[in-house]
């Protein structure tokens, strides 16, 4: 089963799915799907969420298993599905 | 050196990868600051210092040739010659702790074909996170020399000093059309899978996030803790800015006023003196007399951004600054415009969404820069009973305090109302914020210092030039025509300043300004800082002497001759009203558009006059 990002909590661990589209940036929706892609959010990621912002809806702080940490808001968060299991 | 003969090399990197501190070490202490044709980015270069036919071009930092920034556009279209300029080869900055997201832009870099260096940065980091590597055979999978690099140490740059020597000088260069279609082209997840593979034949033991770091991440990041922090950092940074800035601003005052005693004892009186004594250096002498406050506050910023620690602040506020239509990106930017708006103006450019830059840009003004504090210190010193209140705070600091909380206030409400009027009109864009959070690290004092000097040194060019100049015109107007015989009123009465000031004070009667303190404005609208020097000048209390003295002496004057309800609508006045020359000057470069310039000083304006309007109608009706 496949979640967005942007519904984990703080403290979960996910394995990234895909990208997907999300409406609410309009044109830019590609632009930032393949930044998203160049910044490392590829299929088999494993993912943490270190933070989830103050009511848990934004924004994130992700951490991908090479280290790299990143925040994001609820917009480009859903955009990432996640694994809960490998 | 004739420019054909040069040898041009690009420096490209991530942001927060170290690249400055490399190029600062390549080209030693001879770049070169210049603005990209057309557009508002900056374009660093010099000399490399092992070999004066070689240019080296700092290109902002870049996560990917497929770019979303204009930053990041401006490093993509120098790489490609759009600027004009082949490019020669390649300096290829990787961050070693972050050493997947790095190789795949090397990965992507090298498909351009053009001869490429690989520098290896940080990893003396990495190392004592428990990352080993085999750089040799990295290299040779890569087929570049990649080179282990520690920046911020002197030695730690021979490697890639002599690979770059070893560059060869005159390539083929970039077809750009070709490159340009290859980059679209490119698959992120097949560049990834190719770095997978390389890692896993070079890397022995992989870097581990150390305990301390996951630690100050949950608390840096949390969603109480984390603000407290933050709120602890601020007032830890403007107490610094007040209370060490003190006593080098009192010692650049005696400074000038010795200078100023000096230069009276070798010019004989006359017009000649007095252009310097109370044009030059008194003009001057109030600028640099903020280079304290300034340099304090940048430091601070430095030393925050440098240790990784501002896009965690970022992160925290990044839902509070959304209300207003910003993000959390805005955050860096208004943090300097407490020092001053010239250089917060202009690093609104790594905003993405150009609305929000825009907006950033237009309440940037509305925060508390440290020119305005000399008029609240005399206006407050002068009206404010130093008395304590509720038994600990003292009501001066607290009125000081409330000055600083309007300007903040009215800068979310003009950021919410523009949000809302942007909204209605349909044109507010989702942007994402997607903002990297580096890795802690210990910031590098050199670095950090030579950043300050060139921000600190921007600063005194561009005020030091147009305060030097408002200063000496003012000096004249001020001056000319000379009295007439037989005068009664104070000479600047007779001035071009005085009729000036008497001719617009119509205007300001009712705000309750009087025909002296208009006077005073008219390079106040230029400049701030001189307002106080000009009613210095204007009331006649000895204009050769320091800031302070001039202030001591108008206390009793404005206690007595303004009434509380004037100098309470002139506090108001201050608080919006548009700001120096510099900083308009550098919001025209920034957003490229006389008439959207136009628009922001006049909304000050406007808000300027209905403020101290409704306060002096107010506090005349109260007192």
């Amino acid at each position: 089963m496949v979640v967005p990002l942007s519904q984990l909590s703080k403290g979960n661990v996910a394995y990234i799915d895909s990208i997907v589209a999300n409406h609410a940036f309009g044109e830019l929706d590609g632009l930032v799907s393949r930044r998203l892609a160049d910044l490392g959010f590829s299929k088999g990621m494993p993912v943490e969420v270190v933070a989830a912002g103050v009511f848990g809806k934004g924004p994130f702080a992700v951490r991908l298993s090479n280290l790299s940490q990143f925040s994001l808001r609820a917009a480009e968060a859903s955009k990432i599905l996640c694994h809960i299991n490998k | 050196m004739n420019q054909d003969k040069l040898t041009y090399f690009a420096l490209v990197g991530a942001p927060n990868c170290g690249k400055t501190v490399l190029f600062n070490g390549l080209t030693g202490s001879n770049a070169k600051v210049a603005n990209y044709p057309g557009v508002t980015v900056e374009r660093r270069e010099g000399l490399f210092v092992d070999d004066p036919s070689v240019s080296i071009i700092d290109l902002p930092g870049t996560y990917s040739l497929r770019t979303t920034t204009l930053d990041e556009a401006v490093a993509r279209d120098e790489i490609l010659g759009k600027y004009g300029r082949k490019i020669d080869g390649i300096i290829a900055v990787a961050d070693a702790t972050n050493l997947r997201m790095t190789l795949r832009m090397v990965l992507e870099l090298k498909m351009l074909g053009l001869p490429m260096v690989v520098s290896l940065n940080l990893i003396d980091v990495a190392r004592s996170r428990g990352l080993t590597i085999d750089e040799k055979k990295l290299a040779e999978l890569l087929g570049v020399p990649v080179l282990e690099t520690v920046a911020i140490r002197r030695d730690g740059i021979r490697g890639v000093k002599n690979a770059i020597a070893n560059l060869p000088r005159d390539s083929v260069g970039i077809d750009s059309n070709q490159a340009v279609k290859l980059l679209e082209s490119l698959d992120s997840n097949a560049l990834y899978a190719q770095v997978e593979e390389i890692l896993t034949q070079t890397v022995k033991t992989e870097m581990v996030m150390p305990q301390w770091h996951q630690r100050l991440d949950r608390l840096t990041l949390h969603p109480v803790w984390g603000f407290v922090l933050l709120l602890l950092v601020l007032l830890l940074v403007f107490q610094a800015v007040y209370s060490w800035s003190a006593p080098v601003m009192d010692f650049i005052e005696d400074l000038f006023t010795s200078l100023g005693e000096w230069v009276a004892t070798l010019i004989p009186e006359g017009i000649l003196r007095d252009l310097i004594l109370n044009g030059v250096i008194a003009g001057v002498g109030s600028v640099l007399v903020f280079v304290p406050q300034i340099a304090i506050l940048f430091a601070f910023i430095l030393l925050l951004e440098d240790s990784g620690y501002l896009p965690r602040a970022a992160f925290l506020l990044d839902n509070l600054l959304s209300t207003s239509g910003l993000s959390g990106r805005a955050f860096i930017p208004l943090l300097s415009s407490f020092a001053c708006a010239v250089p917060s103006v202009m690093s609104a450019r790594t905003i993405q969404d150009p609305r929000e830059r825009l907006v950033t840009i237009a309440i940037a003004p509305m925060l508390t820069c440290s020119a305005r504090l000399p008029v609240y210190a005399l206006i407050i010193g002068a009206v404010i009973p130093d008395q304590t209140v509720w038994g600990v705070f003292n009501l001066q600091g607290l009125v000081l305090f409330g000055l600083y909380f309007i300007g903040v206030f009215s800068a979310g409400l003009v950021a919410y109302i523009m949000k809302r009027l942007a909204r209605r009109k349909g044109s507010i864009r989702q942007f994402p914020l997607l903002m990297e959070l580096p890795t802690f690290r210990l910031p590098n004092f050199q670095h950090i210092l030579s950043s300050l000097w060139d921000k600190v040194a921007a600063f005194l060019k561009r005020a030091g030039t147009v305060i030097f100049a408002l200063s000496v015109i003012l000096w004249a107007l001020v001056s000319f025509p000379a009295t007439p015989e037989g005068a009664t009123a104070a000479a600047i009465d007779y001035s071009f300043a005085g009729m000036l000031g008497n001719f617009i004070q119509p205007i300001f009667a009712p705000l309750g300004f009087t025909w002296q303190m208009c006077i005073a404005m008219i390079p106040g609208i230029a400049a701030r800082e001189v307002v106080v020097a000009a009613l210095g000048t204007v009331y006649a209390v000895g204009a050769s002497g320091s800031d302070e003295a001039i202030q001591n002496a108008l206390v009793p004057i404005v206690h007595e001759q303004w009434g509380i309800p004037t100098a309470l609508a002139f506090l108001a006045w201050y608080v919006y009203a548009p700001m120096c020359m510099a900083t308009l000057a550098v919001i025209k470069r920034e957003v490229n558009s006389t008439k959207k310039t136009l628009l922001i000083a006049g909304y000050l304006f406007a808000l300027a006059y209905v403020f101290s309007f409704v306060v002096y109608q107010i506090s005349a009706r109260i007192f």
